[in-house]
C-alpha cells in the first residue's frame, strides 16, 4: 500500500507522467488506478490529408480538460479519415451514382475509378433509370466492360497503389504454374473483334 | 494523390462488425425472461427469482453490448458518416415503431371509451371509478415533462456550441425532472381509488400510463449515459449520436406523455 | 495578452514554415490553442454547413438558457402549488365520504380471475389499503 502510494507519487512529480496525463485523450474515464495501463502509446497529432499513412496517424490529441472535445481533437480511425478528408474537399469513399450524363462508346467510355483489383459498376442505362441495373464487373485484367442491355461502355481507371502489398506471395513460396485463362471460341474469331 | 494513402484503409465507408456472443446472449435472456415470467403469472412456485435472474441479465447483456457499440464508435472510429446515417435510420424506425405500439394502447382506450357499454353505466369513466384529477399532478407532471424538453434542448445547443458547464448542467437538470415524473406517477398510481383490475377503465389507463412509465424510465437511462458520456469526453460537437438519440427517445416520450394527457386524463375525466 | 499570444503564434508559424517539420507543428498548435483553425481547412459546403450548424446552437442556446430558468421555474412553482392545493382539497373531500366498505362495488369492479402470483393472492401492485377496498363478499 505504501509502496503504491510512494510509486504513484514519484510518478506523479515526474515530467513524463504529466506529459502522458496531458495527451491522454478521454481524461476521465478511467480511473486512476488504471492510468498507467491505459495510458496512450503514442502522442496524438493532428495531421492533414496527404501526411495520413496508415491507421497510426489518426490518433488526436483529444481535448483540454473541461471543454467540449471537437471532431478534429477526437475523431479517430476511418471516421478521422473521412473527416480530414472532406475537411480539406477530398470525398475519399466516392458514394456518387455511375456518371449516367451520357452513353459510353468503346472510344469515350465512362469511366469508373477504382482502387482495388475489381470494381463492380451499376448501368442503369442512359437516361439513368430507363432499364434495370445491370452489375458489370472490370477489373484490371479487363478494364473494359459493355452493358448487355444498352451497350453503355465503361472503364476501370485504376487508382489504387501501384504496387499492391496484397496482391504478390499467395503461394507462399510453392511453386505454382501462372493461371491461363483456357481458350474460347472467342480466341478464334477475327483479331478486329478481340477484346480490347 | 488523392488515393495515395488508401491502400493502407478500407475503401468504403461501411462497418461491417465483427462476431460478437451477444445477440445469441440477447436471445437467450429474452427468451428466458419471456419464459419465466408466464410461468410466474401462472402460479409457479419460486419463479420470480428466474424472472429477477432473467431481468438482471438482460440489462447486463445490453451493457455489454453497447459498451462494445461504444468502443466501436468512439475508440475505434468506425462510426463514419454512413454508418451514422444507418444508426439514424434505425432509431428512426425503432421510434416509429414505437409509435405503432402506442397507437395500439389508445385504440384500446378509445375502443372502450368512445361508447361505454351499458355494463358500465354507459358512461366513462364508468360508474363508481374515481378517475384522477387532471388538473393535479397530471397537469405538473405535465409541466415537468415539458420542462425537461426546455432544459435538455438548451444541453443540446450547448453541446454544439462547446459549452461543456451548459451541456452537462443541462443534461443533469433534464434527468433530475424526469426523475421527479416518475416519483410523482407512483404517488398518483398508489393513491388512485381504482386498480388495473377495475374494470376496462383501470385497464386502459394503466396499460397506457405504465408502459408510458416505463418508456419514461427507459429515456431516463438513455439521457443518464449520454451524461455519462458527455461527462466522460465522448462526446464531441458534431458526433454524439446517442446522445441526440437518446433526446429524440425522450421527445417522443414526451409527445406520447401529451396523448395521453389530453385523451386519458383530460378527456376521459 | 492577446496581441503577445498572436504575435507568438505567428513567429512559431513562421518558424514552422521554414522548418517545415509537420510533427514538430502539429505539437505546437495543439500546445498554443485549441481555438486556432488549422490552415489547411479549406472553405466548401461541407465546413460550412458544420460552421453553420454551430452557430446556430450558439445563436439560440441564451434563449434555452433563459427559458430554462425563467420559463421553466416559474411554470414548475406555479404547477406544485396547484397540485399542492387540489391534493389537499382531494383529500379534504375524501374524509367526508363514506367508508370504503359501504361504497357500492360493482361487478366490473376488483376482476379476479385467479391469485395474483404475490403477497396474499388479493392485492394489485400499487395497492394502498387506505384507498383501495376488495368486497370479497360482493354478489357477483
Amino acid at each position: 500500500m505504501f509502496l503504491q502510494r510512494t510509486a504513484s507519487a514519484l510518478a506523479r512529480r515526474s515530467p513524463a507522467r504529466a506529459f502522458t496525463l496531458a495527451q491522454r485523450p478521454f481524461s476521465s474515464s478511467v480511473i486512476r488506478s488504471n492510468e498507467k495501463k491505459w495510458a496512450p502509446k503514442q502522442e496524438g497529432k493532428i495531421l492533414t490529408f496527404d501526411e495520413i499513412k496508415g491507421e497510426d496517424d489518426l490518433f488526436a490529441p483529444g481535448a483540454k480538460p473541461g471543454t467540449i472535445p471537437t471532431d478534429l481533437d477526437q475523431a479517430t480511425g476511418l471516421e478521422r479519415l473521412e473527416l480530414i478528408g472532406k475537411m480539406q474537399g477530398i470525398d475519399i469513399f466516392d458514394m456518387r451514382p455511375l456518371d449516367a450524363s451520357r452513353k459510353g462508346t468503346l472510344q469515350d467510355p465512362i469511366i469508373v475509378n477504382g482502387a482495388g483489383d475489381e470494381q463492380y459498376a451499376g448501368c442503369t442505362g442512359f437516361p439513368a433509370d430507363s432499364h434495370q441495373v445491370t452489375w458489370l464487373t472490370v477489373s484490371r485484367e479487363r478494364p473494359i466492360e459493355r452493358c448487355l442491355e444498352c451497350g453503355n461502355v465503361v472503364k476501370l481507371n485504376y487508382i489504387g497503389p501501384e504496387e499492391d502489398p496484397h496482391a504478390h506471395d499467395h503461394d507462399h513460396g510453392h511453386h505454382h504454374p501462372p493461371h491461363v485463362e483456357p481458350k474460347t471460341f472467342a480466341d478464334y474469331v477475327k483479331p478486329d473483334y478481340w477484346y480490347r | 494523390m488523392i488515393y495515395k494513402s488508401k491502400s493502407n484503409f478500407q475503401n468504403h465507408p461501411f462497418h461491417l462488425v465483427s462476431p460478437s456472443p451477444w445477440p445469441l446472449f440477447t436471445s437467450l435472456s429474452l427468451f428466458i425472461l419471456t419464459t419465466a415470467t408466464v410461468l410466474f403469472m401462472h402460479g409457479f412456485q419460486g419463479f420470480q427469482y428466474l424472472v429477477a435472474l432473467a431481468v438482471f441479465n438482460v440489462i447486463y447483456v445490453m451493457a455489454l453490448w453497447f459498451r462494445d457499440v461504444i468502443s466501436e464508435g468512439t475508440y475505434l472510429g468506425n462510426h463514419t458518416n454512413a454508418v451514422q446515417k444507418g444508426l439514424n435510420l434505425g432509431v428512426g424506425l425503432f421510434i416509429i415503431s414505437e409509435v405503432f405500439f402506442f397507437l395500439a394502447i389508445f385504440w384500446a382506450f378509445f375502443h372502450s371509451a368512445i361508447s361505454p357499454s351499458v355494463e358500465l353505466g354507459a358512461q366513462w369513466p364508468p360508474l363508481g371509478i374515481q378517475a384522477v384529477n387532471p388538473f393535479e399532478l397530471p397537469l405538473l407532471n405535465t409541466i415537468l415533462l415539458l420542462s425537461s424538453g426546455v432544459t435538455i434542448t438548451y444541453a443540446h445547443h450547448s453541446l454544439i456550441q462547446g459549452n461543456r458547464k451548459g451541456a452537462l448542467y443541462g443534461t443533469v437538470v433534464t434527468i433530475i425532472l424526469a426523475v421527479i415524473f416518475t416519483f410523482f406517477q407512483g404517488v398518483e398510481y398508489s393513491v388512485s381509488s381504482f386498480t388495473i383490475s377495475d374494470s376496462v377503465y383501470g385497464s386502459c389507463f394503466y396499460f397506457g400510463t405504465g408502459f408510458h412509465g416505463l418508456h419514461v424510465i427507459i429515456g431516463t437511462a438513455f439521457l443518464a449515459v449520454g451524461l455519462w458520456r458527455l461527462a466522460a469526453y465522448h462526446l464531441t460537437d458534431h458526433h454524439h449520436l446517442g446522445y441526440e438519440s437518446g433526446i429524440l427517445y425522450w421527445h417522443f416520450v414526451d409527445v406520447v406523455w401529451l396523448f395521453l394527457y389530453i385523451s386519458v386524463y383530460y378527456w376521459g375525466y | 495578452m492577446f496581441p503577445q499570444r498572436n504575435l507568438g503564434r505567428l513567429s512559431q508559424r513562421a518558424a514552422q514554415q521554414m522548418r517545415s517539420a509537420p510533427v514538430r507543428s502539429t505539437i505546437q498548435r495543439r500546445f498554443n490553442s485549441a481555438e486556432a483553425k488549422p490552415s489547411w481547412i479549406v472553405d466548401n459546403e461541407f465546413n460550412r454547413e458544420r460552421a453553420a450548424v454551430k452557430h446556430h446552437a450558439a445563436s439560440t442556446s441564451d434563449l434555452w438558457r433563459k427559458l430554462s430558468i425563467f420559463a421553466v421555474i416559474p411554470c414548475l412553482i406555479g404547477g406544485g402549488l396547484n397540485a399542492y392545493n387540489l391534493w389537499s382539497e382531494h383529500w379534504e373531500h375524501w374524509e367526508h365520504m363514506p367508508p370504503l366498505e359501504e361504497r357500492t362495488e360493482y361487478p366490473y369492479q376488483n376482476i379476479r380471475v385467479k391469485n395474483f402470483p404475490w403477497g396474499d393472492g388479493d392485492k394489485t401492485i400499487f395497492w394502498n389499503s387506505d384507498v383501495n377496498y376488495h368486497n370479497k363478499d360482493k354478489a357477483t
